[in-house]
Protein backbone atom coordinates (compact mmCIF):
# COMPACT_ATOMS: atom_id res chain seq x y z
CA UNK A 1 0.00 0.00 0.00
CA UNK A 2 1.37 3.18 -1.08
CA UNK A 3 1.65 5.86 2.29
CA UNK A 4 2.04 9.07 1.82
CA UNK A 5 2.20 12.43 4.18
CA UNK A 6 0.03 14.40 4.23
CA UNK A 7 -2.25 13.21 1.97
CA UNK A 8 -2.54 14.57 -1.27
CA UNK A 9 -5.27 16.82 -2.08
CA UNK A 10 -7.58 15.48 -4.58
CA UNK A 11 -7.30 18.07 -6.85
CA UNK A 12 -3.49 17.88 -6.49
CA UNK A 13 -3.98 14.44 -7.54
CA UNK A 14 -5.55 15.24 -10.91
CA UNK A 15 -2.31 17.30 -12.12
CA UNK A 16 -1.33 15.07 -15.36
CA UNK A 17 1.49 13.33 -15.04
CA UNK A 18 4.38 14.36 -16.98
CA UNK A 19 3.78 14.88 -20.88
CA UNK A 20 5.76 15.55 -23.60
CA UNK A 21 3.25 17.75 -24.87
CA UNK A 22 -0.32 18.16 -24.86
CA UNK A 23 -2.64 16.44 -26.91
CA UNK A 24 -4.09 19.05 -28.45
CA UNK A 25 -0.91 21.22 -29.38
CA UNK A 26 0.16 20.68 -32.94
CA UNK A 27 2.95 19.24 -34.13
CA UNK A 28 5.91 21.58 -34.27
CA UNK A 29 5.92 22.09 -38.24
CA UNK A 30 7.69 24.97 -38.40
CA UNK A 31 8.01 27.33 -35.34
CA UNK A 32 9.82 29.96 -36.94
CA UNK A 33 6.48 30.33 -38.74
CA UNK A 34 4.61 30.96 -35.89
CA UNK A 35 3.83 34.63 -34.71
CA UNK A 36 3.90 35.80 -31.32
CA UNK A 37 0.79 38.17 -31.09
CA UNK A 38 1.56 41.60 -29.17
CA UNK A 39 5.12 40.81 -29.42
CA UNK A 40 6.93 40.43 -32.71
CA UNK A 41 6.48 43.38 -35.02
CA UNK A 42 3.89 43.91 -36.73
CA UNK A 43 3.73 45.87 -40.30
CA UNK A 44 1.66 49.02 -39.76
CA UNK A 45 -0.69 49.56 -42.91
CA UNK A 46 0.12 52.27 -45.40
CA UNK A 47 -3.88 53.38 -44.10
CA UNK A 48 -2.21 53.86 -40.44
CA UNK A 49 0.59 55.73 -41.88
CA UNK A 50 -1.76 58.01 -43.66
CA UNK A 51 -3.72 58.38 -40.60
CA UNK A 52 -1.21 59.81 -38.59
CA UNK A 53 0.71 61.74 -40.82
CA UNK A 54 -3.15 63.62 -40.61
CA UNK A 55 -3.57 63.42 -37.21
CA UNK A 56 -0.07 65.45 -36.86
CA UNK A 57 -1.14 68.02 -39.25
CA UNK A 58 -4.31 68.38 -37.09
CA UNK A 59 -6.58 68.03 -39.11
CA UNK A 60 -10.13 66.58 -38.61
CA UNK A 61 -10.77 63.35 -39.67
CA UNK A 62 -13.40 64.47 -41.91
CA UNK A 63 -10.50 65.86 -44.04
CA UNK A 64 -8.22 62.68 -44.32
CA UNK A 65 -7.45 62.07 -48.08
CA UNK A 66 -8.92 59.48 -50.02
CA UNK A 67 -6.28 56.15 -50.20
CA UNK A 68 -4.75 55.97 -53.07
CA UNK A 69 -7.67 53.41 -55.07
CA UNK A 70 -9.79 56.10 -54.47
CA UNK A 71 -11.60 54.12 -51.85
CA UNK A 72 -12.27 57.06 -48.86
CA UNK A 73 -9.70 57.36 -46.33
CA UNK A 74 -10.14 55.84 -42.92
CA UNK A 75 -11.49 57.53 -40.14
CA UNK A 76 -9.05 58.09 -37.09
CA UNK A 77 -10.63 56.29 -34.76
CA UNK A 78 -8.85 57.30 -31.59
CA UNK A 79 -7.99 60.34 -31.05
CA UNK A 80 -3.97 61.64 -31.50
CA UNK A 81 -3.59 62.10 -27.49
CA UNK A 82 -4.80 58.26 -26.98
CA UNK A 83 -2.00 57.47 -29.45
CA UNK A 84 0.51 59.97 -27.33
CA UNK A 85 -0.90 57.69 -24.12
CA UNK A 86 0.27 54.25 -25.68
CA UNK A 87 3.40 55.58 -26.75
CA UNK A 88 3.89 56.76 -23.20
CA UNK A 89 3.22 53.42 -21.45
CA UNK A 90 5.09 51.95 -24.73
CA UNK A 91 8.58 53.93 -23.67
CA UNK A 92 7.88 52.41 -19.62
CA UNK A 93 7.92 49.12 -20.85
CA UNK A 94 10.91 50.07 -22.68
CA UNK A 95 12.71 51.46 -19.73
CA UNK A 96 12.18 48.83 -18.05
CA UNK A 97 13.07 46.26 -20.55
CA UNK A 98 10.00 44.63 -21.27
CA UNK A 99 10.61 45.80 -25.21
CA UNK A 100 7.95 42.83 -26.38
CA UNK A 101 5.35 44.67 -24.20
CA UNK A 102 6.67 48.16 -25.50
CA UNK A 103 6.74 46.42 -28.96
CA UNK A 104 2.67 46.09 -28.59
CA UNK A 105 2.34 49.99 -27.06
CA UNK A 106 4.35 51.64 -29.67
CA UNK A 107 2.40 49.40 -32.53
CA UNK A 108 -1.18 50.54 -31.33
CA UNK A 109 0.26 54.18 -31.01
CA UNK A 110 1.43 54.09 -34.28
CA UNK A 111 -1.71 52.82 -35.74
CA UNK A 112 -3.71 55.54 -33.38
CA UNK A 113 -1.62 57.93 -35.01
CA UNK A 114 1.57 58.89 -33.30
CA UNK A 115 4.49 59.04 -35.49
CA UNK A 116 7.63 59.05 -32.73
CA UNK A 117 6.25 55.45 -32.20
CA UNK A 118 7.60 54.17 -34.97
CA UNK A 119 10.71 55.40 -34.26
CA UNK A 120 10.35 53.67 -30.77
CA UNK A 121 9.67 51.01 -32.63
CA UNK A 122 12.59 50.69 -34.47
CA UNK A 123 14.65 51.52 -31.64
CA UNK A 124 13.70 48.15 -30.06
CA UNK A 125 15.24 46.36 -32.76
CA UNK A 126 18.15 48.94 -33.49
CA UNK A 127 20.83 46.40 -32.05
CA UNK A 128 22.84 49.01 -30.85
CA UNK A 129 20.03 50.34 -28.85
CA UNK A 130 19.37 46.84 -27.01
CA UNK A 131 23.06 46.35 -25.99
CA UNK A 132 23.34 49.93 -24.38
CA UNK A 133 19.76 49.63 -22.81
CA UNK A 134 21.21 46.26 -21.05
CA UNK A 135 19.29 43.70 -23.07
CA UNK A 136 20.15 40.12 -22.33
CA UNK A 137 19.18 37.14 -24.54
CA UNK A 138 17.19 38.79 -27.19
CA UNK A 139 18.73 39.75 -30.44
CA UNK A 140 18.07 43.15 -32.44
CA UNK A 141 17.23 42.98 -35.99
CA UNK A 142 18.75 45.81 -37.99
CA UNK A 143 16.48 45.55 -41.20
CA UNK A 144 13.15 45.60 -39.14
CA UNK A 145 14.36 48.72 -37.54
CA UNK A 146 15.47 49.98 -40.30
CA UNK A 147 12.41 49.90 -42.05
CA UNK A 148 10.60 51.60 -39.33
CA UNK A 149 13.07 54.23 -38.93
CA UNK A 150 12.00 55.03 -43.09
CA UNK A 151 8.36 54.80 -41.79
CA UNK A 152 8.77 57.07 -39.09
CA UNK A 153 11.00 59.10 -41.53
CA UNK A 154 7.91 59.44 -44.26
CA UNK A 155 5.63 60.25 -41.79
CA UNK A 156 7.71 63.00 -40.33
CA UNK A 157 8.79 62.21 -37.60
CA UNK A 158 11.91 63.39 -35.54
CA UNK A 159 14.88 61.74 -34.70
CA UNK A 160 14.13 58.92 -37.47
CA UNK A 161 16.84 60.40 -40.38
CA UNK A 162 19.30 60.47 -37.76
CA UNK A 163 18.72 56.96 -36.56
CA UNK A 164 18.81 55.94 -40.46
CA UNK A 165 22.11 57.41 -41.08
CA UNK A 166 23.41 55.49 -37.34
CA UNK A 167 22.71 52.90 -38.40
CA UNK A 168 24.09 53.28 -41.83
CA UNK A 169 27.60 54.04 -40.35
CA UNK A 170 27.71 50.61 -39.08
CA UNK B 1 10.85 16.96 -8.49
CA UNK B 2 14.25 18.76 -7.37
CA UNK B 3 15.98 17.33 -4.58
CA UNK B 4 18.82 19.38 -3.86
CA UNK B 5 21.83 16.66 -4.19
CA UNK B 6 24.75 19.00 -2.88
CA UNK B 7 22.45 19.63 -0.03
CA UNK B 8 21.35 16.18 1.05
CA UNK B 9 24.83 14.96 0.62
CA UNK B 10 25.85 17.75 3.15
CA UNK B 11 23.27 16.35 5.44
CA UNK B 12 24.23 13.07 5.07
CA UNK B 13 27.43 13.59 6.31
CA UNK B 14 26.78 15.58 9.42
CA UNK B 15 24.37 12.27 10.96
CA UNK B 16 23.37 9.29 9.83
CA UNK B 17 20.13 10.10 10.21
CA UNK B 18 18.58 12.63 7.23
CA UNK B 19 16.45 13.27 4.87
CA UNK B 20 15.22 10.30 1.85
CA UNK B 21 16.51 11.52 -1.10
CA UNK B 22 14.31 9.88 -4.48
CA UNK B 23 15.93 9.63 -7.49
CA UNK B 24 13.23 8.81 -9.73
CA UNK B 25 9.71 10.06 -9.92
CA UNK B 26 6.89 7.94 -7.31
CA UNK B 27 3.70 7.81 -9.20
CA UNK B 28 1.02 6.59 -7.10
CA UNK B 29 -2.37 5.11 -9.51
CA UNK B 30 -0.92 6.23 -12.10
CA UNK B 31 -0.17 9.77 -11.12
CA UNK B 32 2.98 11.09 -9.77
CA UNK B 33 3.33 12.04 -6.42
CA UNK B 34 6.14 12.70 -3.99
CA UNK B 35 6.81 12.77 -0.04
CA UNK B 36 5.85 16.17 1.50
CA UNK B 37 8.13 18.07 2.59
CA UNK B 38 10.99 14.93 2.64
CA UNK B 39 13.88 16.68 1.88
CA UNK B 40 13.48 20.01 3.89
CA UNK B 41 15.21 19.31 6.91
CA UNK B 42 12.71 17.40 8.41
CA UNK B 43 14.65 14.89 11.21
CA UNK B 44 14.09 11.43 9.33
CA UNK B 45 14.44 7.78 10.73
CA UNK B 46 16.39 5.55 9.13
CA UNK B 47 17.58 6.20 5.51
CA UNK B 48 17.39 3.34 3.79
CA UNK B 49 19.68 4.58 0.92
CA UNK B 50 21.93 5.54 3.62
CA UNK B 51 22.06 2.40 4.97
CA UNK B 52 22.50 0.39 1.90
CA UNK B 53 25.73 2.55 0.86
CA UNK B 54 26.84 1.83 4.60
CA UNK B 55 26.73 -1.79 4.10
CA UNK B 56 28.50 -1.79 1.12
CA UNK B 57 31.08 1.15 2.05
CA UNK B 58 34.18 -0.59 4.10
CA UNK B 59 33.58 -0.93 8.09
CA UNK B 60 35.48 2.18 9.70
CA UNK B 61 35.15 2.78 13.67
CA UNK B 62 34.13 6.24 15.32
CA UNK B 63 33.83 7.70 11.76
CA UNK B 64 30.76 8.67 9.46
CA UNK B 65 31.54 6.71 5.89
CA UNK B 66 31.36 9.19 3.03
CA UNK B 67 28.56 8.65 1.14
CA UNK B 68 28.24 9.85 -2.17
CA UNK B 69 26.48 12.31 -3.32
CA UNK B 70 23.37 11.87 -5.23
CA UNK B 71 22.67 12.39 -8.93
CA UNK B 72 20.91 15.65 -9.07
CA UNK B 73 17.30 14.97 -9.20
CA UNK B 74 14.92 15.87 -11.97
CA UNK B 75 12.75 19.57 -11.58
CA UNK B 76 9.93 19.96 -13.35
CA UNK B 77 8.23 22.97 -14.91
CA UNK B 78 4.33 23.37 -14.73
CA UNK B 79 2.04 25.06 -16.68
CA UNK B 80 -1.55 25.85 -18.20
CA UNK B 81 -3.32 22.56 -19.94
CA UNK B 82 -5.52 25.32 -21.44
CA UNK B 83 -2.48 27.74 -22.31
CA UNK B 84 -0.87 26.12 -25.11
CA UNK B 85 1.84 28.56 -25.51
CA UNK B 86 3.11 28.10 -21.50
CA UNK B 87 2.80 24.73 -22.07
CA UNK B 88 4.90 24.70 -25.02
CA UNK B 89 7.62 26.93 -23.42
CA UNK B 90 8.22 24.79 -20.29
CA UNK B 91 8.78 21.68 -22.67
CA UNK B 92 11.36 23.70 -24.21
CA UNK B 93 12.72 24.72 -20.94
CA UNK B 94 12.89 21.33 -20.30
CA UNK B 95 14.41 20.19 -23.08
CA UNK B 96 17.66 23.08 -23.42
CA UNK B 97 17.65 22.72 -19.42
CA UNK B 98 18.02 18.64 -20.36
CA UNK B 99 20.57 19.31 -22.89
CA UNK B 100 22.70 21.39 -20.74
CA UNK B 101 23.03 18.87 -18.02
CA UNK B 102 20.20 19.57 -15.58
CA UNK B 103 17.13 17.24 -16.70
CA UNK B 104 13.75 17.32 -15.81
CA UNK B 105 10.56 17.21 -17.22
CA UNK B 106 7.22 19.23 -18.14
CA UNK B 107 3.73 19.07 -16.56
CA UNK B 108 0.78 20.55 -17.10
CA UNK B 109 -1.63 21.42 -14.44
CA UNK B 110 -3.31 24.27 -11.76
CA UNK B 111 -1.29 27.46 -11.90
CA UNK B 112 -3.87 29.92 -10.88
CA UNK B 113 -2.89 31.35 -7.49
CA UNK B 114 -5.25 28.21 -5.76
CA UNK B 115 -3.68 25.89 -7.77
CA UNK B 116 -0.39 27.19 -7.17
CA UNK B 117 -1.06 26.86 -3.61
CA UNK B 118 -2.18 22.75 -4.04
CA UNK B 119 1.44 22.26 -5.68
CA UNK B 120 3.22 23.97 -3.31
CA UNK B 121 1.95 22.10 -0.50
CA UNK B 122 2.41 19.02 -2.60
CA UNK B 123 5.51 19.94 -3.98
CA UNK B 124 4.59 19.19 -7.63
CA UNK B 125 6.51 21.54 -9.31
CA UNK B 126 10.13 23.60 -9.12
CA UNK B 127 9.21 26.26 -12.07
CA UNK B 128 5.80 27.60 -13.74
CA UNK B 129 4.98 29.75 -16.64
CA UNK B 130 2.40 31.66 -15.43
CA UNK B 131 0.09 34.80 -15.90
CA UNK B 132 1.99 38.05 -13.74
CA UNK B 133 -1.69 39.05 -13.10
CA UNK B 134 -3.18 36.25 -11.95
CA UNK B 135 0.18 35.75 -9.50
CA UNK B 136 -0.76 39.46 -8.68
CA UNK B 137 -4.54 38.62 -7.70
CA UNK B 138 -2.95 36.37 -4.95
CA UNK B 139 -0.30 38.71 -3.82
CA UNK B 140 -3.01 41.24 -2.84
CA UNK B 141 -4.48 38.81 -0.40
CA UNK B 142 -1.21 38.02 1.29
CA UNK B 143 2.24 40.01 0.65
CA UNK B 144 4.29 36.84 1.83
CA UNK B 145 3.06 35.44 -1.26
CA UNK B 146 5.33 37.10 -4.11
CA UNK B 147 8.25 36.36 -2.11
CA UNK B 148 7.85 32.95 -2.24
CA UNK B 149 7.69 32.90 -6.23
CA UNK B 150 10.09 35.06 -6.96
CA UNK B 151 10.56 35.42 -11.09
CA UNK B 152 13.57 33.97 -12.69
CA UNK B 153 12.26 35.70 -16.04
CA UNK B 154 9.33 37.85 -17.38
CA UNK B 155 8.20 36.86 -20.62
CA UNK B 156 6.51 38.54 -23.40
CA UNK B 157 2.67 38.30 -22.80
CA UNK B 158 0.18 35.88 -24.05
CA UNK B 159 -2.97 36.73 -26.16
CA UNK B 160 -6.45 36.43 -24.41
CA UNK B 161 -9.27 35.82 -27.06
CA UNK B 162 -12.71 35.78 -26.12
CA UNK B 163 -14.45 33.21 -29.16
CA UNK B 164 -18.16 33.32 -29.49
CA UNK B 165 -21.07 33.46 -31.79
CA UNK B 166 -21.27 36.16 -34.62
CA UNK B 167 -24.28 36.92 -33.22
CA UNK B 168 -22.19 38.47 -29.79
CA UNK B 169 -20.53 41.60 -31.20
CA UNK B 170 -18.86 42.90 -28.34
CA UNK B 171 -17.76 41.91 -24.88
CA UNK B 172 -20.59 43.77 -22.80
CA UNK B 173 -23.40 40.98 -24.96
CA UNK B 174 -21.56 38.25 -22.85
CA UNK B 175 -23.73 40.40 -19.35
CA UNK B 176 -25.39 37.12 -17.91
CA UNK B 177 -24.30 34.58 -20.66
CA UNK B 178 -22.26 31.64 -19.67
CA UNK B 179 -18.82 31.53 -20.52
CA UNK B 180 -16.24 28.92 -20.20
CA UNK B 181 -13.14 29.93 -18.42
CA UNK B 182 -10.99 27.13 -19.13
CA UNK B 183 -10.18 24.24 -16.42
CA UNK B 184 -10.78 24.85 -12.84
CA UNK B 185 -7.72 26.06 -11.02
CA UNK B 186 -6.02 27.28 -14.25
CA UNK B 187 -4.49 30.79 -14.99
CA UNK B 188 -6.61 30.85 -18.09
CA UNK B 189 -9.60 30.92 -15.39
CA UNK B 190 -8.49 33.56 -13.08
CA UNK B 191 -7.26 35.75 -15.94
CA UNK B 192 -10.08 36.02 -16.97
CA UNK B 193 -12.25 36.13 -14.74
CA UNK B 194 -10.09 39.17 -13.55
CA UNK B 195 -10.50 40.42 -17.78
CA UNK B 196 -14.20 40.54 -17.41
CA UNK B 197 -14.51 42.17 -14.04
CA UNK B 198 -12.28 45.03 -15.05
CA UNK B 199 -14.41 45.22 -17.91
CA UNK B 200 -17.41 45.63 -15.91
CA UNK B 201 -19.42 42.33 -17.28
CA UNK B 202 -20.44 39.49 -14.96
CA UNK B 203 -21.18 36.81 -17.08
CA UNK B 204 -22.13 33.42 -15.74
CA UNK B 205 -19.10 30.87 -15.50
CA UNK B 206 -18.35 27.48 -16.11
CA UNK B 207 -15.10 25.80 -16.14
CA UNK B 208 -13.82 23.12 -18.81
CA UNK B 209 -10.30 21.94 -20.91
CA UNK B 210 -10.45 24.15 -23.85
CA UNK B 211 -11.48 21.06 -26.59
CA UNK B 212 -14.34 20.02 -24.41
CA UNK B 213 -15.25 24.14 -23.90
CA UNK B 214 -15.51 24.05 -27.75
CA UNK B 215 -17.43 21.18 -28.19
CA UNK B 216 -19.87 23.17 -26.01
CA UNK B 217 -19.73 26.22 -27.85
CA UNK B 218 -20.21 24.50 -30.50
CA UNK B 219 -23.59 22.81 -29.47
CA UNK B 220 -24.82 25.75 -27.98
CA UNK B 221 -24.30 24.71 -24.37
CA UNK B 222 -22.03 28.09 -23.51
CA UNK B 223 -22.23 31.66 -25.25
CA UNK B 224 -18.44 32.04 -25.48
CA UNK B 225 -14.72 30.06 -24.67
CA UNK B 226 -11.75 32.24 -23.31
CA UNK B 227 -8.68 31.21 -24.17
CA UNK B 228 -4.93 32.10 -22.71
CA UNK B 229 -2.15 31.51 -25.48
CA UNK B 230 -3.71 29.12 -27.53
CA UNK B 231 -2.04 29.90 -30.73
CA UNK B 232 -0.77 26.34 -32.16
CA UNK B 233 -3.14 24.75 -30.42
CA UNK B 234 -4.72 22.50 -33.01
CA UNK B 235 -8.30 22.08 -31.52
CA UNK B 236 -8.76 25.66 -32.33
CA UNK B 237 -7.05 25.74 -35.19
CA UNK B 238 -9.84 23.35 -36.70
CA UNK B 239 -12.46 24.84 -35.33
CA UNK B 240 -15.23 27.66 -36.29
CA UNK B 241 -15.05 25.97 -40.32
CA UNK B 242 -18.47 26.78 -40.67
CA UNK B 243 -18.43 30.49 -39.93
CA UNK B 244 -20.86 30.88 -37.36
CA UNK B 245 -18.14 32.26 -34.74
CA UNK B 246 -15.74 35.07 -34.33
CA UNK B 247 -13.17 36.63 -32.01
CA UNK B 248 -14.97 38.87 -29.85
CA UNK B 249 -13.35 42.67 -29.84
CA UNK B 250 -11.88 43.59 -26.57
CA UNK B 251 -11.17 47.70 -27.49
CA UNK B 252 -8.19 48.92 -26.00
CA UNK B 253 -9.21 51.37 -23.15
CA UNK B 254 -7.42 53.52 -20.18
CA UNK B 255 -8.85 51.14 -17.41
CA UNK B 256 -6.91 48.12 -19.19
CA UNK B 257 -3.37 50.19 -19.32
CA UNK B 258 -2.29 48.64 -15.97
CA UNK B 259 -2.08 45.35 -16.53
CA UNK B 260 -2.23 43.98 -19.81
CA UNK B 261 -0.70 44.85 -23.49
CA UNK B 262 -2.47 45.44 -26.84
CA UNK B 263 -2.82 43.00 -28.93
CA UNK B 264 -4.48 42.02 -32.45
CA UNK B 265 -5.39 38.12 -33.28
CA UNK B 266 -5.08 38.11 -37.47
CA UNK B 267 -6.77 35.92 -40.22
CA UNK B 268 -3.23 33.97 -40.77
CA UNK B 269 -3.71 33.44 -36.69
CA UNK B 270 -7.73 32.19 -37.05
CA UNK B 271 -8.30 31.99 -40.50
CA UNK B 272 -12.06 30.72 -39.44
CA UNK B 273 -12.50 33.55 -36.90
CA UNK B 274 -10.78 36.34 -37.98
CA UNK B 275 -11.92 38.16 -41.26
CA UNK B 276 -9.19 38.62 -43.58
CA UNK B 277 -9.10 42.26 -43.61
CA UNK B 278 -9.65 43.42 -40.45
CA UNK B 279 -7.74 42.11 -37.15
CA UNK B 280 -9.51 41.91 -34.24
CA UNK B 281 -8.49 43.67 -31.27
CA UNK B 282 -8.01 41.76 -27.79
CA UNK B 283 -5.36 42.09 -24.99
CA UNK B 284 -2.18 40.83 -23.93
CA UNK B 285 -1.63 39.13 -20.49
CA UNK B 286 1.77 39.64 -18.71
CA UNK B 287 3.99 36.26 -18.37
CA UNK B 288 6.74 35.13 -16.35
CA UNK B 289 8.91 32.14 -15.51
CA UNK B 290 8.55 31.82 -11.65
CA UNK B 291 10.11 29.71 -9.00
CA UNK B 292 7.76 28.15 -6.72
CA UNK B 293 8.23 28.05 -2.82
CA UNK B 294 11.88 30.11 -2.72
CA UNK B 295 11.47 33.04 -0.28
CA UNK B 296 14.85 34.45 -0.18
CA UNK B 297 18.01 33.15 1.72
CA UNK B 298 16.29 29.69 1.48
CA UNK B 299 17.79 26.04 0.85
CA UNK B 300 15.24 25.56 -1.96
CA UNK B 301 15.94 29.28 -3.22
CA UNK B 302 19.58 28.19 -3.65
CA UNK B 303 18.74 24.91 -5.35
CA UNK B 304 16.61 26.10 -7.85
CA UNK B 305 18.84 28.97 -7.99
CA UNK B 306 21.64 26.34 -9.32
CA UNK B 307 19.13 25.55 -12.56
CA UNK B 308 17.82 29.17 -13.07
CA UNK B 309 22.03 29.91 -13.53
CA UNK B 310 22.07 27.06 -15.88
CA UNK B 311 19.22 28.26 -17.82
CA UNK B 312 20.49 31.83 -18.23
CA UNK B 313 24.02 30.50 -19.38
CA UNK B 314 22.18 28.61 -21.88
CA UNK B 315 19.32 30.73 -23.30
CA UNK B 316 21.21 30.54 -26.54
CA UNK B 317 19.25 26.94 -26.78
CA UNK B 318 16.09 28.79 -26.87
CA UNK B 319 16.66 31.22 -29.89
CA UNK B 320 16.46 28.34 -32.24
CA UNK B 321 13.88 27.86 -35.02
CA UNK B 322 12.45 24.64 -32.95
CA UNK B 323 11.70 26.34 -29.95
CA UNK B 324 8.89 28.48 -28.99
CA UNK B 325 8.97 32.27 -30.91
CA UNK B 326 8.09 33.91 -27.89
CA UNK B 327 11.36 32.69 -26.27
CA UNK B 328 12.98 35.15 -29.09
CA UNK B 329 11.22 38.09 -27.69
CA UNK B 330 12.29 37.76 -24.18
CA UNK B 331 14.96 40.15 -22.43
CA UNK B 332 16.45 38.17 -19.74
CA UNK B 333 17.07 41.78 -17.98
CA UNK B 334 13.71 43.09 -17.92
CA UNK B 335 11.86 43.73 -14.92
CA UNK B 336 8.58 42.36 -13.40
CA UNK B 337 6.50 44.59 -10.86
CA UNK B 338 3.10 44.41 -9.65
CA UNK B 339 1.35 47.67 -9.14
CA UNK B 340 3.24 49.57 -6.35
CA UNK B 341 6.04 47.15 -6.38
CA UNK B 342 8.40 45.53 -7.84
CA UNK B 343 8.36 41.62 -8.22
CA UNK B 344 11.47 39.62 -6.74
CA UNK B 345 13.41 37.90 -8.76
CA UNK B 346 15.07 35.29 -7.83
CA UNK B 347 18.46 36.28 -6.07
CA UNK B 348 20.80 33.84 -7.96
CA UNK B 349 19.31 35.64 -11.40
CA UNK B 350 19.47 38.95 -10.33
CA UNK B 351 22.91 38.53 -9.24
CA UNK B 352 23.69 36.51 -12.82
CA UNK B 353 22.51 39.52 -14.52
CA UNK B 354 24.13 42.33 -12.63
CA UNK B 355 27.33 41.08 -13.60
CA UNK B 356 26.11 41.41 -17.20
CA UNK B 357 25.65 45.00 -16.59
CA UNK B 358 27.40 47.41 -18.57
CA UNK B 359 28.98 50.51 -17.41
CA UNK B 360 27.11 53.14 -16.34
CA UNK B 361 25.46 55.42 -18.41
CA UNK B 362 23.74 58.46 -16.55
CA UNK B 363 21.37 59.67 -19.75
CA UNK B 364 19.89 55.91 -19.26
CA UNK B 365 19.46 56.36 -15.80
CA UNK B 366 17.52 59.77 -16.43
CA UNK B 367 15.28 58.21 -19.39
CA UNK B 368 14.95 55.19 -17.01
CA UNK B 369 13.73 57.41 -13.87
CA UNK B 370 11.78 59.11 -15.66
CA UNK B 371 9.77 56.86 -16.78
CA UNK B 372 9.70 55.33 -13.02
CA UNK B 373 8.63 58.77 -11.80
CA UNK B 374 6.09 59.11 -14.65
CA UNK B 375 4.82 55.59 -14.39
CA UNK B 376 3.70 56.57 -10.59
CA UNK B 377 2.36 59.76 -10.88
CA UNK B 378 -1.39 59.97 -10.36
CA UNK B 379 -2.32 61.95 -13.25
CA UNK B 380 -0.20 58.51 -15.41
CA UNK B 381 -0.27 58.62 -18.15
CA UNK B 382 -0.97 62.11 -19.67
CA UNK B 383 -0.02 63.23 -23.24
CA UNK B 384 2.38 65.61 -21.18
CA UNK B 385 4.01 62.25 -19.94
CA UNK B 386 4.70 61.02 -23.07
CA UNK B 387 6.38 64.23 -24.41
CA UNK B 388 8.89 63.96 -21.59
CA UNK B 389 9.85 60.24 -22.09
CA UNK B 390 9.65 60.67 -26.11
CA UNK B 391 12.45 63.84 -25.08
CA UNK B 392 14.38 61.55 -22.74
CA UNK B 393 14.69 58.43 -24.90
CA UNK B 394 15.68 61.15 -27.78
CA UNK B 395 18.48 62.70 -25.64
CA UNK B 396 19.53 59.23 -24.45
CA UNK B 397 19.78 58.23 -28.38
CA UNK B 398 21.11 60.95 -29.17
CA UNK B 399 24.53 61.11 -26.84
CA UNK B 400 24.92 57.26 -27.75
CA UNK B 401 25.77 58.54 -31.80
Amino acid sequence: MFACWPRLEPSALNVKAAVEQPVFVKQPVAVSALKAPAATAQPIAKEAIGKLASALRDQPPSALRANEDGSPGATLAIPIDDGRRLCAEGLVAFAKGDIATARAFFVSAAEAGDARALVALGDTFDPTTLTRLGVVGLRGDGAKSRDYYARALAAGATGARERLAALAAK
Amino acid sequence: MLLAGEGLAAESKKSPYGMVPYDHPVFHNGVRVLWHGAWRGSAGKVVRQYARATALAPATTGAIPAVQPPAPKEFSVIADPGDVRASRMAKDFAAVMGASGAPGHAIVGPTSPDGLGKVLKTDLADFAVVSLDSLVSSAKGDPEWIKRVPYVARLAPEALEVIAPREIKSINGLQGKLVSFGDVDSATSTSGRMLFSRLGVTPNQTNAPLPEALDALAAGKVDAVVVLGAEGAAVLDDFGGDGRFHIVPIPWSATLEPVYAPAHVTAAERPNLVGATTPVETVAEPMALVALDAPPGSQRADALGRLARIFLDNYDGFLGDNRDAHWRDVNLAAEASWPGEPWPRLAAAQDWLDAKKTSADASLDAFRASAKSAAGSPSWPSAGDSDRLYDGLTRWRGLMQ
